[in-house]
């Protein structure tokens, strides 16, 4: 190398660091900024204005189509961008939290379901709505959806979610084996009981009816809904609860109604045995619809035998017959576009925006009366939503201000006693004890 | 008797001492052996030491990530465990599941390296196959099992109500359940054990076995007194390996039964999960961790003394 062409250590230095310099500074200039016309000679920059939301991979092209439909960048110049969320409510919290400590937030407008708003809630993550909500909002909702809220959406009486899902656990039967056997739909709780001897063949599998109880909050479905059937609530460990544990406890050992294998399967393996003729009715989420129909089990299905009926009623009155889950929009506190976050929640709950929501997919689908004034009649998610909500049969769902902890109390212990482990009083008193030592913490 | 000045004495003091220092090119290897030292010293303290410390440090705090609490609270979290029935449930079962599914695989792994020792047509094929079980990722086996052992849909209920029957229920049963547990840990991890012991196989000198041969040893002789006693250092640290492996993992059970029925399969990797994880309870979290931690290093002090005892050369 000659002398001429040789970099010096200095020369080299100093190359260096002016490009390190340089790239250091690009790094920080704001990601998304644009170089927009100069103006004398000088560049400027202006701030495009973007959001992110958090979908569930189901609701991707969903909330996609609605954006599109209703224009909403080109209204507002607000470009949004739509991520997906963790699946699960484990892996969510977690990137959620470490977000959140860090004082940032992966998203800023996230869809999220009731199993981590009292999480979320809380520990102060969520941004108060009151403020933003349209007017007239809540005149629109059905008066179980504004009771569900206030339990399941609002925190120091400010309002953290506004809930665009809203879903029961549905009653399906077997209407071709009911028929055939002409005996009615059971509509108590005794005559679910009495369902054990008409229907259940333990030597060829066949259940009068089954669950997906495995531990891992699918238990702590069933225990709820049997509970608020009862009158109560499981996580007060009363009567109701008690009353609850034992009727579970006799549909499967005495009365021979409910397969007590239930205890070790999940929803998919529920909805497998009802598909293979093993069910004649049972409790299920409304996606169980969409996959009986789905073309998998083309070759099985027919309307009769995805009857759907009312959920039986239990000592508590018909008004707790069944309760509502629901998914619903709210903005994480530390969000790095919250205005833009609000703008965008703000015309997501709106209620043109949730009547088009709905026409895009069955996932906006809820009990607004302007949703339900515009769904398509002849639907069957519609008819049943219709038809238990005319029927006066959904209840707020039991609520525990620290809900995941709770139910897995609930659920290790329901699961001993029906397995056989302990007691029902044991049953009773660990779950007391666990819990007070949860609200002493 | 000769006797030295004072000063020659002095001379000769200081002339030791200089005797004694390092020398230039000495303390050089010094710096450099602390320079290349300390990034490994680092990290293992960034990565290890410190997490530990503090680890030990939370387990006496009510940390809390999401109600913001984190005060002292002395040994209430060690008190809590004694009466969770969730942590008593598992600490029981963890050592059932750790101790049992050991055992378990190192027989089924020497038993399966000593098939794959021998010499028959098909031997890598069946040495390859033989990994499958490994290879499949823990939570995937876990779920697999939970079908079939599934009282519809599962081969093996499927198989017993063919020949008894009967149905066969297996994950509302306590016992059956934990059996079901540590078979399918079993089947999962002893083809890896098989691999390593198979490797421990081939290099046990064959002028042993021929002589012993010529002394009239049959095969189950040859086996338990050259094989297993030139493996067992071998068996000791995959032993061990397993048992510190088996306490950290929760996946299978997960999977599986997800602790139930009740708390009859939960492990304390999993209520760890739970606390730290799912609670965001550090503090509790933290306790278990610190329980789990001395169980590892009674594993690993017992171990070792196991390994000095049994360690062979030839």
């Amino acid at each position: 190398m000659s002398d001429s062409t040789r970099v010096s250590r200095r020369k080299f230095l100093k190359l260096a660091g002016t490009a390190a310099t340089g790239a250091a500074l690009a790094s920080v200039s704001p990601g998304i900024a644009s170089a927009s016309r100069p103006i004398l000679g000088v560049p400027h920059f202006h701030r495009q204005r973007s959001v992110r939301i958090a979908v569930g991979g189901w609701a991707q092209q969903n909330m996609l189509d609605l954006l599109d439909r209703t224009d909403f960048s080109g209204q507002t110049g607000i470009d949004v961008e739509i991520v997906l969320r963790a699946d699960t409510k484990e892996t969510e919290i977690t990137k959620i939290v470490g977000a959140v400590q860090a004082g940032t937030s992966p998203y800023d407008v996230i869809d999220f379901e009731d199993e981590l708003t009292t999480t979320l809630s809380r520990a102060n993550y969520m941004l108060g709505l009151d403020d933003i909500l349209p007017a007239g909002m809540w005149e629109d909702f059905s008066p179980e959806m504004v009771e569900y809220s206030k339990v399941w959406s609002t925190y120091n009486d400010e309002t953290f979610r506004v809930i665009h899902n809203w879903e029961m656990p549905i009653w399906w039967y077997r209407k071709d084996w009911f028929d055939e056997r002409g005996v009615a739909v059971p509509t108590t709780w005794e005559e679910v009981a009495a369902m054990g001897e008409v229907f259940t063949d333990q030597a060829n599998g066949v259940w009068a009816t089954e669950d997906g109880l495995i531990k891992g909050a699918f238990l702590n479905v069933y225990l709820a809904w049997i509970t608020l059937q009862a009158g109560g609530n499981p996580f007060d460990v009363g009567d109701e609860y008690r009353t609850a544990l034992q009727y579970i406890y006799d549909l499967m050992y005495t009365h021979n109604a409910l397969n007590p294998a239930s205890l070790q399967k999940d929803y998919n393996q529920q909805n497998g045995d009802y598909i293979a003729d093993k069910v004649a009715f049972m409790r299920q989420w409304p996606f169980f619809g969409d996959v009986a129909r789905s073309a998998d089990n083309a070759a099985w299905f027919s309307e009769d035998k995805v009857a759907i009926g009312l959920p039986p009623v239990g000592p508590g009155g018909v008004a707790g017959s069944t309760y509502p889950a629901a998914w619903g929009f709210g903005i994480i506190k530390t969000s790095p576009n919250l205005e833009e976050a609000k703008e965008l929640l703000s015309f997501l709950v709106a209620q043109e925006t949730a009547v088009e929501a709905m026409k895009v997919g069955f996932w906006f689908l809820n009990a607004r009366k302007s949703v339900l004034a515009e769904a398509p009649q002849d639907n069957w998610l519609v008819q049943q939503l219709k038809m238990y909500t005319d029927a006066g049969v959904i209840g707020v769902r039991p609520f525990h201000p620290s809900f995941v902890e709770a139910l897995t109390i609930l659920e290790d212990s329901a699961s001993a006693y029906l397995t056989n482990q302990m007691s029902l009083n044991d049953c009773l008193d660990q779950t007391r004890a666990q819990l007070r030592d949860l609200e002493e913490e | 008797m000769q006797t030295l000045s004072p000063d020659r004495d002095a001379t000769a003091t200081r002339h030791r001492l200089l005797l004694q220092m390092p020398s230039k090119s000495t303390w050089r290897r010094y710096v450099l052996f602390l320079l290349l030292v300390s990034p490994a010293f680092a990290l293992r303290f960034a990565t290890a030491a410190y997490p530990l410390a503090q680890t030990v440090m939370y387990s006496f705090t009510n940390y809390n990530l999401l109600k913001g609490t984190n005060s002292n609270i002395g040994l209430r979290n060690y008190e809590r465990m004694t009466t969770n029935y969730g942590v008593e449930g598992a600490l029981s079962f963890t050592i059932i599941y750790v101790l049992a599914s050991t055992l378990l695989e190192l027989i089924v792994g020497l038993l399966i390296a000593q098939l794959l020792n021998a010499n028959f047509k098909g031997r890598t094929f069946a040495r390859t196959i033989n990994l499958i079980p490994w290879a499949i990722p823990t939570i995937v086996a876990g779920y697999a099992f939970r079908w079939f052992l599934d009282d519809q849909f599962g081969l093996l209920p499927n198989w017993y109500s063919s020949v008894t029957g009967d149905n066969l229920v297996i994950f509302i049963d306590p016992t059956l359940a934990r059996i079901a547990v540590i078979l399918v840990h079993v089947w999962k991890d002893a083809p890896f054990m098989a691999v390593v012991f198979l490797a421990g196989m081939q290099g046990v000198p064959l002028d042993l076995y021929e002589a012993a041969k010529m002394d009239g040893a049959n095969a189950l002789q040859r086996f338990v007194r050259i094989t297993l006693p030139l493996v067992m250092p071998l068996v000791i640290t995959m032993g061990l390996f397993r048992i510190v492996w088996s306490l950290s993992g929760f996946d299978l059970v997960y999977g599986l039964t997800s602790g139930g029925p009740g708390v009859a399969t939960s492990v304390l990797a999993l209520q760890i999960f739970r606390e730290g994880i799912l609670f965001f309870k550090f503090g509790f979290a933290s306790a278990i961790s610190v329980v789990l931690l001395l169980f590892v290093g009674i594993i690993g002090v017992v171990g070792l003394g196991l390994y000095r005892r049994v360690d062979v050369t030839y």
